[in-house]
C-alpha cells in the first residue's frame, strides 16, 4: 500500500507528497500534459525539443544541471506521445534546491536563439543515433504513419522527419511555453524523506506566486474506426525480414486496455507464451517474436512484432501467426492461464514500489489519467478480467479489418 | 501553517546546501551454507521481495571456446530435466517470479526475483537449473539462431563496431576480454561443450550467494535446503594464465562506413582495476573529464558544440585487468572536429588545475550519486557485488568518500598527467 496526501495550490499546480522516511533521499517529479499529440502536422518533435529547451536556464538559473549536481542531485527527463516527465532525485536535506529549479523554469524560462540552436542541433543528432543510422530504425516513423490517419499518433515524438526541426523558430518555443507550462497544467510529485508540511509550505513559496495560464482545450481528433486492412511493403539494407501487425484498441483507462495488456502477456511474454510455442519452437517460422500495447492516454495500438527465419516466406509464417490469433479469439482461455499473468503483474506492481523515483513517476501519471488512488487500485482492474472478457475483447481487437501489417524485408544483395 | 507567498521571494538567492558528509552503509550479514558457500544478506526492505544472486568463477576468463560462458549461464533459463523449458518458465510465471542469466567477464551470475511467498516453490525448481540445466538441443538451437540475427543487427551499428575494435585493440582478439563476437563463432558452440563448461565451474566450490530485500530466516532455511547439500560440492575453478596483447603503443583507426550519419568513436587505453591504490582518485578525474552529465566532455561537445547527442567517460574494471574509454557517436561531418575537442580537454586537465568551484561540485554530485546507489538492501547489494570479487568490503566505500573528499587540484593534476595524456590514447572511429 502506497500512502500519500494530495493537495492543490491557488494556481492551479495538484501536489502529491508520498512520504518514506526509510530512504536518505527525495524525489521531485513534475509531469506537463503535453505531448506530440499536441502538436500539429506541420510542426512535429516540437514537444521534446521543448523538453531538451527545459535544461538550458532560467531567470535567475544560467543552466539548470549546476546547482542541483552542487546539490549532489541528478535529474532527466522524457516526452512521449502524451507527456512531458521532468525528474530530480537529490539528497533529501538539499529538497528546497529542487523547489528552487523546477518552480524558476516553469515561471521564467530564458531561450535565446544561441540556446535553441544549440539544442536543436543536439536533437538532430538523437535523431541520427536512434531512427535513422541503425537497421530498423525508422520503424516507428512507418507504425505510427501507417496506423494513424487523423490523430495526432501518426508521427513519433521525436518528430516526422529533420526539416521540421530544422524549421522551428524562437516565437514557437515562446508560445508553447506559455500555453501548456502552466502550474494548471503539472502535476508535482515529491517523495521520499520529506514530510507533507514541508512539502506543503515550500510548494506555497516556491510555486505559489506563479500565475496560472488559460484552460487549454484539447481539440484532438478521434481517429476513425479502421474498415479494411492496410498493409505496407519495405525494402531496406537490414540484416533479416522482420513483420509487424498493428491493431487499434482502447485508451489507457478502457476495460480494453487491461484486457489486452493481459493479453499480450499471455501472447507472447516469454518462452512459456502460445506465440513463442507454437510458431518459434514447433513451427521454427519466427526467431522471436514480442507483442504489447502502446498504452497511450487517447486510444492505442496493440502490436505484433516478430523476425522471420532466414529462408522462411514472410506470408507463409503471418498465415500461420493470423491462424494462432483467429483460434485464441475463438476459444475461451483455460483459467489457469489468466491467473498465471495476474500473478505476473502483481510480482511487477511490487518490484516497481520499490524505488522511490518510481512510485512518484507513477503517481504522477495515475494522478494525470484521473485517479492517484489507482498506484494501489490498478491492480484489482486486472484482477477483475475474467476468460470471458478475454474472448470478447480479442475477437474486438484481432479482426482483419482492424489490422494494418508492415512487411520489412531485407534487401537482397 | 503554509506561507502565503505575497510576490517578495528572492529568487536570485539560491537555498543554502547540506553537504553529504558520510555515507551509513547497510553492511552484508555473512553466513555459510554448510556446504561451504558464502552467504552475504542484504536485509530491510519493506516489500515483500527478494532478490537472490548466484555468482560463480565462471566467466569469459575461463572459457575454452568462445561464447560458453554467455550461452552456458544464458541456457539456465531454458529448464532442467524435472522442468523443461516450457514446464520451468511457465511455473516461474504462474509464481510471478523472474530470472536473469548473465555470463561476464570474470564471473556468470543467475539472478532470480520473486515474492517471499512463493519462494519455497519457486526455488524448488530453481534448484536443479543451477545445479545441471537440460540444455535441450531444440532450445540450444533457437537460441542461437536468435542471438545469432541480433549480432547480425549489431554488425550494422557503428557503436558495436567500434567497441569491437575498440577491446581487440588493447587486450587483441584472443583475449577474453579483448574478443568481441563473430558471427562464426555461433557455428562451434555445441550441447556438449556447454554441459561440459556448467559441470566444472557451476558448482559449490565456486559458488557465492548474495540475498537481498525482504529477508527473514525462512530464506536462508531454503537457501541451506536446497542449495546446502554436498551433491554438487565440485572443485573451485583455478585461474588459467591468457596471452594479453601489449597495447602500449598508441594506435589510430578509422573506419568508414559509406551512408552513416553518424561516426562511433572511442578513445582510451588499457589501465588497471578498482583495487589499485590510485583507481579511487583516479574515478574522481574521470568524473570531472566525462563521468556525468555536467562534465567537461558533456559540457563542451555536446552543450557549447551541439556535436552529439551525449558523450562519456569511464574506468572499466575486471578481475585481472582494466581500461578508461571515452565513447560518443557524432555526425560525420564533425567527427575530426569532436576529437580534437576530446583531446584539447584531455590536455586541460594536465595544464590546469581544477578550480575550487568545479571540485566542490564534483565532490557533492559523487556524493549525491553514491548516496542514491546505496539506497535499499538491492542496490547496495549490487554495489556489493562490484566489490567482493575483487576480495574488497564495504570499507572500500569508506575509502572512496575520503577519496573525493580530499583528493586536491594538484593531485588531479598530476594524475591527469600520469594517465590521461592524449599522446597515449588508442583512437577507433567507425561510420
Amino acid at each position: 500500500m502506497v500512502q500519500y496526501e494530495r493537495f492543490t495550490l491557488d494556481n492551479g499546480l495538484r501536489v502529491l507528497v508520498q512520504e518514506d522516511q526509510t530512504t536518505p533521499l527525495a524525489a521531485v517529479n513534475i509531469l506537463y500534459d503535453v505531448g506530440s499529440r499536441d502538436e500539429t502536422p506541420e510542426k512535429t518533435g516540437f514537444a521534446h525539443l521543448f523538453e531538451h529547451l527545459m535544461f538550458e536556464g532560467s531567470a535567475n538559473i544560467e543552466n539548470f544541471d549546476e546547482p542541483l549536481q552542487r546539490a549532489g542531485g541528478e535529474s532527466n527527463a522524457f516526452t512521449n506521445s502524451d507527456i512531458t516527465n521532468y525528474y530530480d532525485i537529490l539528497p533529501a536535506a538539499n529538497l528546497e534546491t529542487a523547489f528552487w529549479l523546477e518552480s524558476d523554469r516553469m515561471l521564467s524560462l530564458d531561450i535565446n536563439e544561441e540556446s535553441l540552436e544549440l539544442q536543436r542541433k543536439v536533437v538532430i543528432e538523437e535523431f541520427k543515433e536512434n531512427y535513422l543510422n541503425q537497421p530498423y530504425g525508422d520503424v516507428w516513423h512507418l507504425i505510427s504513419d501507417l496506423a494513424y490517419k487523423v490523430h495526432p499518433y501518426q508521427w513519433p515524438t521525436i518528430g516526422k522527419n529533420l526539416a521540421h526541426i530544422e524549421a522551428f523558430k524562437l516565437n514557437d518555443v515562446t508560445q508553447f511555453f506559455k500555453k501548456f507550462y502552466v502550474p494548471n497544467n503539472a502535476i508535482l510529485v515529491v517523495g521520499g524523506s520529506v514530510t507533507v508540511d514541508q512539502v506543503q509550505s515550500l510548494s506555497e513559496k516556491w510555486f505559489g506566486g506563479i500565475p496560472a495560464g488559460k484552460p487549454i482545450n484539447r481539440d484532438i481528433p478521434f481517429e476513425p474506426i479502421q474498415t479494411s486492412k492496410r498493409e505496407l511493403e519495405i525494402v531496406a539494407d537490414v540484416p533479416g525480414d522482420a513483420l509487424y501487425k498493428l491493431y487499434h484498441m482502447g485508451d489507457r483507462n478502457s476495460t480494453n486496455f487491461y484486457v489486452m495488456d493481459l493479453v499480450s502477456d499471455v501472447l507472447a511474454q516469454g518462452n512459456a507464451s502460445l506465440l513463442y510455442r507454437r510458431l518459434v519452437k514447433e513451427l521454427s517460422l519466427f526467431t522471436e517474436i514480442e507483442a504489447y500495447t502502446t498504452g497511450t492516454m487517447d486510444a492505442g495500438l496493440f502490436i505484433i512484432e516478430a523476425k522471420t527465419v532466414p529462408g522462411v516466406d514472410m506470408k507463409k509464417a503471418e498465415k500461420a501467426l493470423d491462424d494462432e490469433l483467429a483460434r485464441f479469439a475463438e476459444t475461451r482461455i483455460l483459467e489457469r492461464e489468466l491467473l498465471k499473468v495476474k500473478n505476473k503483474q502483481e510480482s511487477a506492481t511490487v518490484f516497481s514500489e520499490v524505488n522511490i523515483l518510481h512510485r512518484a513517476m507513477n503517481l504522477a501519471y495515475y494522478e494525470l489519467i484521473g485517479d492517484a488512488g489507482l498506484i494501489n487500485t490498478e491492480m484489482d482492474k486486472y484482477l477483475a478480467v475474467t476468460e470471458a472478457d478475454v474472448l470478447l475483447h480479442s475477437q474486438q481487437v484481432f479482426k482483419p479489418e482492424n489490422c494494418s501489417t508492415i512487411y520489412y524485408y531485407a534487401y537482397k544483395k | 501553517m503554509p506561507i502565503k507567498n505575497n510576490g517578495k521571494l528572492d529568487r536570485s538567492l539560491t537555498p543554502a546546501l547540506a553537504r553529504v558528509e558520510q555515507l551509513n552503509i547497510l553492511q552484508p550479514q555473512k553466513l555459510s551454507l554448510p556446504n561451504g558457500i558464502p552467504v552475504y544478506v542484504f536485509s530491510g526492505l519493506q516489500q515483500d521481495a527478494v532478490r537472490i544472486e548466484w555468482i560463480f568463477n565462471a566467466g569469459k576468463w575461463y572459457e575454452q571456446n568462445t561464447l560458453q560462458s554467455s550461452m552456458a549461464a544464458r541456457m539456465m533459463k531454458e529448464g532442467s530435466k524435472a522442468y523443461p523449458s516450457h514446464e520451468f518458465n511457465d511455473l516461474l510465471d504462474f509464481y510471478g517470479a523472474s530470472v536473469k542469466a548473465h555470463g561476464g567477464a570474470d564471473t556468470a551470475s543467475f539472478q532470480l526475483y520473486s515474492l517471499n511467498k512463493h519462494l519455497a516453490p519457486v526455488l524448488q525448481i530453481v534448484e536443479e537449473v543451477v545445479k545441471s540445466p537440460l540444455i535441450d538441443p531444440r532450445d540450444l538451437e533457437i537460441v542461437t539462431q536468435s542471438n545469432r540475427e541480433q549480432l547480425k543487427v549489431n554488425m550494422m551499428k557503428p557503436d558495436y563496431l567500434a567497441d569491437k575494435a575498440f577491446t581487440e585493440s588493447l587486450y587483441g582478439s584472443k583475449h577474453p576480454y579483448g574478443h568481441e563476437l563473430e558471427l562464426e563463432d555461433y557455428d562451434n558452440i555445441t550441447r556438449d561443450s556447454l554441459l561440459s563448461f556448467h559441470k566444472q565451474f557451476y558448482t559449490a566450490s565456486n559458488c557465492s550467494i548474495i540475498v537481498s530485500g525482504n529477508i527473514n530466516d525462512q530464506v536462508i532455511k531454503l537457501l541451506e535446503r536446497f542449495f546446502g547439500g554436498a551433491d554438487w560440492l565440485g572443485a573451485p575453478a583455478t585461474v588459467s594464465a591468457h596471452l594479453e596483447l601489449d597495447s602500449a603503443e598508441r594506435l589510430v583507426k578509422y573506419d568508414a562506413i559509406e551512408g552513416s550519419y553518424q561516426s562511433a568513436i572511442r578513445i582510451g587505453k588499457k589501465l588497471f582495476n578498482k583495487t589499485n591504490t590510485e583507481y579511487q582518485e583516479l574515478s574522481v578525474v574521470n568524473t570531472i573529464l566525462g563521468g556525468y552529465f555536467g562534465s567537461r566532455l558533456m559540457s563542451n561537445i555536446r552543450e557549447d558544440k551541439g556535436y552529439t547527442y551525449g558523450i562519456y567517460s569511464g574506468l572499466n574494471s575486471m578481475r585481472h585487468g582494466g581500461h578508461f574509454i571515452i565513447s560518443t557517436e557524432v555526425g560525420v561531418d564533425v567527427r575530426q572536429a569532436a576529437i580534437d575537442e576530446i583531446y584539447t580537454e584531455m590536455s586541460r586537465l594536465q595544464e590546469e588545475p581544477v578550480d575550487s568551484e568545479e571540485l566542490d561540485l564534483v565532490r557533492n554530485y559523487m556524493m549525491g550519486r553514491l548516496l542514491n546507489g546505496l539506497d535499499g538492501p538491492f542496490k547496495v547489494a549490487g554495489m556489493y557485488k562490484g566489490l567482493y570479487i575483487y576480495d574488497l568490503d564495504i570499507d572500500y566505500l569508506y575509502s572512496l568518500v575520503d577519496a573525493i573528499n580530499t583528493i586536491t587540484p594538484e593531485r588531479i593534476q598530476e594524475l591527469a598527467n600520469k594517465y590521461f595524456d592524449p599522446a597515449t590514447m588508442h583512437e577507433i572511429t567507425v561510420g
